[in-house]
Formats: C-alpha cells, sequence, structure tokens
C-alpha cells in the first residue's frame, strides 16, 4: 500500500525539484527581472549575500579555533589530573621510562632522547605521568586491591 | 595524486573559498531566487527566517563539513541549493527560531565517513521512525497553500499539477495542448508569486504594530 506521506513528499519534492531546474536554465536578466518586479533590488540582493558569505567564513573559522581550545583544555585537564601509581625509587622510575621509551620509540617528542639518568626526579615524574595521560604507560600491577 | 580524481573527494576549505568568491551574478541571482522561493514554499519556516539565513547557514555546513561538497559530483550552486532545501524543508516549529537547531537531512549520512554512498534525493533521506502523521499533515498544509497561490490562474495552477506528477515542460505543454512559451511563461509567474509571496510576508511583519 502507498504510504500518503510518502505520496505527498514525492509530488512536493517533484514540485520543488522542478523550480529548482527552471532556476538553473533561467537567464540572469530572467532572474534580475523577476526580482525587480517582486519588489526585490537585485544588486542590494548580490551584497547581502556576499555578507552573509563572510559571515558564514567567520563564524566557521571561529568555530575551529573554539573547537580547538577545547581540545587542549581537555588535554591539558587530563595531564593534570592523571594519577599514575609510579615506582618508588629513582631507579625504578628511569627503568620504567627506558621500557616505555623502547616501546614507543616511534613518538617523535623521545626520538632524540637517550638516557634518563641524566634527568631529573621532577622531569622523570613528569615524563611518566605524560606519557600515562597519553595511554603509553604500562605500570606494575599493584599487590591486592 | 589529484584532489578530485575519486569521486567522492570532500571539497576542503580553500576550495569551498574559491567557489564562493567565483559565483557568477547569474549564480548567484539564481541562489537568491533559490532562497526566498524556498521560504515562500515552506511558509512557517518563513516567517521566522530570511534568505540570506539560509544561505548563510548553507555555506557555513558546507565550511564546516556538516554537508559535504564532492565537486566531482555536482557543483557548487546546485550543492548550495539543495543543503538550502533540506534545512528549509525541515519542521520548522520543532526547532525553533535559531537556524543552527535545524538539523540537515543527510547530516547523518555527511558524518559516515567517505566511503557513504551518494545521496541524490534529499527527501529519501527521512528516518523510517520519523512521525508520518505530523510529516503527513506538513507536508499537505504546504501543497495546499501552493495550490491556493494559483488557484486562479488555471494556466499556472496546471504547471503546478502536472509538476506534482513529475511532468517535464515540454511533456506539459503536450499534455495541456499549450504551446512551449505559454508553459515557459507559467512558470515564470510560479517563480515571480513566490518570490513577491515572501516579499510580503517580510512587509507585514516590517508594519509597525498599532
Amino acid at each position: 500500500m502507498t504510504n500518503p506521506a510518502d505520496n505527498a513528499d514525492k509530488q512536493l519534492n517533484a514540485i520543488v525539484s522542478a523550480l529548482s531546474e527552471s532556476l538553473a536554465t533561467a537567464s540572469g536578466e530572467q532572474l534580475a527581472k523577476e526580482l525587480r518586479a517582486a519588489g526585490v533590488d537585485p544588486l542590494k540582493a548580490i551584497e547581502v549575500m556576499k555578507f552573509a558569505e563572510e559571515k558564514a567564513r567567520e563564524k566557521h573559522f571561529q568555530n575551529v579555533r573554539d573547537r580547538v581550545a577545547q581540545a587542549r583544555k581537555d588535554s591539558l585537564q587530563k595531564m593534570n589530573g592523571v594519577s599514575v601509581h609510579l615506582p618508588p625509587t629513582r631507579q625504578g622510575r628511569i627503568e620504567l621510562l627506558r621500557t616505555t621509551l623502547a616501546q614507543h620509540c616511534d613518538t617523535a617528542q623521545f626520538r632524540e632522547f637517550s638516557d634518563p639518568e641524566n634527568l631529573s626526579d621532577a622531569e622523570i615524574a613528569s615524563m611518566l605521568k605524560n606519557l600515562a595521560a597519553l595511554g603509553c604507560l604500562k605500570t606494575p600491577e599493584r599487590d591486592g586491591p | 595524486m589529484q584532489e578530485h580524481d575519486d569521486d567522492g573527494k570532500v571539497a576542503a576549505e580553500a576550495e569551498i573559498a574559491s567557489a564562493v568568491s567565483g559565483l557568477t551574478t547569474e549564480e548567484r541571482l539564481q541562489i537568491i531566487s533559490w532562497g526566498f522561493q524556498l521560504l515562500s514554499i515552506y511558509g512557517a519556516f518563513a516567517e521566522l527566517r530570511q534568505w540570506e539565513d539560509l544561505y548563510q547557514e548553507a555555506v557555513l555546513r558546507t565550511y564546516a563539513k556538516s554537508w559535504k561538497w564532492r565537486p566531482a559530483r555536482r557543483t557548487f550552486v546546485e550543492h548550495i541549493k539543495r543543503v538550502m532545501w533540506s534545512i528549509a524543508s525541515k519542521f520548522p516549529d520543532k526547532y525553533g527560531r535559531d537556524i543552527q537547531n535545524v538539523p540537515v537531512r543527510e547530516t547523518e549520512l555527511a558524518y559516515g565517513g567517505s566511503d557513504e554512498p551518494a545521496v541524490d534525493n534529499v527527501l529519501d533521506n527521512q528516518r523510517s521512525g520519523a512521525p508520518i502523521p505530523e510529516r503527513l499533515v506538513y507536508v499537505r498544509q504546504v501543497l495546499d497553500r501552493l495550490e491556493k497561490m494559483f488557484e486562479d490562474d488555471q494556466e499556472t495552477f496546471e504547471v503546478l499539477v502536472l509538476w506534482a506528477q513529475e511532468k517535464t515542460e515540454t511533456e506539459i505543454a503536450a499534455e495541456t495542448g499549450r504551446s512551449r512559451e505559454k508553459v515557459h511563461a507559467a512558470i515564470e509567474r510560479i517563480r515571480y508569486h513566490l518570490t513577491k509571496a515572501k516579499k510580503d510576508l517580510d512587509a507585514k511583519y516590517d508594519e509597525p504594530s498599532r
């Protein structure tokens, strides 16, 4: 059975398609004449159109900037909020850092990095925390809950 | 490799900007007329918006790629007209005054990655779970309004009825026994009346309240 909504949709769709087609084949002169006859100044309308284009472009780039800023904020929050169970000793942390970097040596940030022994305790902890936030760090299993 | 060797490539921002700035006067007039006519057809929406809002939103959605433009498939003008149509044809009352609340029917598909199939008819994309009675009433209202608009002009009315049956200009001429010129003139009258209807509606809203 034909759905009445589909049928009505189809009719309206056909009318609007035909209108679109008729516009596509009309000359600029004819369209300008029709607009003027309906009380629309074609030149003014074109100016309004260009203004709308500029607004759309500005809005788009504003949206992009907002998204980037939000992503940065989220990422910083994630970095700051990450809770990592690090080995208690300096040597343990250096070993963990070495192992992790060996597994993720393709990460550009660490490509030139060779000797964790030269890093301060704070630097080691910070790097491990950042790696944890990136999901690269596998900390040793804790015993019990 | 060229950007558009593949039929499915989506235009980048620079291409969109270039297409926008490259619109000819003729193309611009076509889009402006289209905006007036859409808002006149989808009346409830027209009371709230202007053609330039519709156009601006279509350009914005193209930049944002929430409606992807694939230059190999259609021209920029064809693309923009489709997006404007889709926004205007959405049920207006549900989405309030903000045009950005109105979803584009193709949006779900447009987000589906670069391999999604081409969608040639925006009205085919109504989801199966759509409220049919509400939709039927709305579409019927639009059709009734169109019929009323042209019921006093028999030639024009016939064109409208035969358009609804997907007849071409040539077929309409053959079926009605009128010349191509007469049919063409009737089509021009439809466009004129639709543009004027929107303009008159705006004038009514601009009148100071008494």
